[in-house]
């Protein structure tokens, strides 16, 4: 998480769910945070008769812009292509250097039910029961995890003693 | 002794007319029913329950779009709440405030920002740093060197930078 405070001239993206405390967490430790909940558009545009890949059109950002972005657990949600297109999405949009977190609740006691991460003072990572986000779970192991974003290089990852795993990956 | 009766309502000026305004507490809500395109400009608290497209000026005040409200517009103001749609960009002076009902596409610019976990926001989120406040009393007490500042705001945060 340290690693995701950058300079004060930094673009942060966050892909998460909308959660108020990180949202005011990060936007007083970046210059720029930019928000766009793709759990929302998961959820809504396939009642819009949107064909899944559609979803994507709403990181509609200019390549190279970010410094950092967040994925929070979205991965655990997204099949093998998805997270596939999601990843080259996020390569284009990050900066050369620019930091990728993906946190992923996986096989955890708590990955069982839907939920969401939010960030305490002190870098505290406490985990926000979401019952109403239905949205199917994809188990991965650490192996495949690092296979799908591939793309990136891993820096960091941390196991919490609850199971959730913290991964942060640089582009190169 | 001091007269604390009800003014008479020819003597408060109408701020959006003829448009179906309601002044009460001195604050003007825009009706379910009201669509107004253009600049609303104001001197008191505002709250949208209907349509507005434009720019939306209340230097000093307090601005809410109410559950009902839809607005496409630039907007200026003290304090921002929002609790309905709105598109454009927001610049407030003291703290934005989204509920969860909300949904927000565009640019905020703000000293303080608080956001209820559901709501939709497409959004780019710009908060005025220690550092800038700083800066900016610097040179409000700086005399001479205002005016040259002035026309160099970029260099601001980072001479602030440099100095931490």
């Amino acid at each position: 998480m340290e690693g995701l405070e950058l300079a004060r001239e930094s673009r942060v993206l966050d892909i998460g769910s909308v959660c108020g405390d990180n949202i005011t967490f990060f936007a007083h430790r970046v210059k720029k945070l930019y928000i766009c909940d793709m759990f929302f558009h998961l959820r809504r545009d396939p009642c819009e008769i949107l064909p899944p890949n559609q979803v994507w059109k709403h990181l509609d950002y200019p390549p190279q812009s970010f410094n950092g972005i967040l994925l929070w657990n979205l991965v655990d949600h997204l099949d093998d292509w998805e997270v596939g297109r999601m990843a080259e999405l996020c390569y284009d949009m990050l900066k050369p250097g620019g930091m990728l977190l993906a946190s992923l609740t996986g096989k955890s006691p708590v990955g069982t039910i839907a939920c969401s991460f939010v960030v305490k003072d002190g870098y505290r990572l406490n985990i926000n029961p979401k019952p109403d986000m239905d949205l199917p779970l994809h188990v991965r192991s650490n192996r495949e995890v690092l296979e799908c974003l591939s793309l990136f290089t891993l820096v960091k990852s941390f196991l919490y003693q609850n199971g959730v795993r913290e991964y942060l990956f640089q582009h190169d | 002794m001091l007269k604390k009766g009800k003014t008479k309502e020819t003597d408060t000026e109408p701020i959006i007319s003829p448009a179906r305004a309601v002044a009460s507490d001195e604050k003007t809500v825009i009706g379910k029913q009201i669509f107004i395109e253009g600049t609303v400009r104001g001197k008191e608290d505002l709250l949208i329950e209907g349509a507005v497209k434009g720019n939306i000026e209340l230097t000093g005040h307090h601005l809410t779009v109410g559950l009902n409200g839809q607005v496409e517009a630039d907007i200026q103001a003290e304090n921002v709440t929002i609790k309905g749609r709105v598109i454009g960009n927001i610049n407030a002076l003291a703290k934005i405030s989204i509920t969860k009902e909300a949904d927000f596409n565009g640019e905020i610019h703000a000293k303080s920002i608080s956001i209820e976990d559901g709501a939709y926001l497409k959004a780019v989120i710009e908060l005025e740093k220690e550092s800038q406040k700083k800066n900016i009393h610097a040179i409000k007490l700086g005399g001479k060197t205002a005016s040259h500042t002035s026309q160099e705001p970029a260099s601001l945060a980072t001479e602030a930078d440099e100095e931490k």
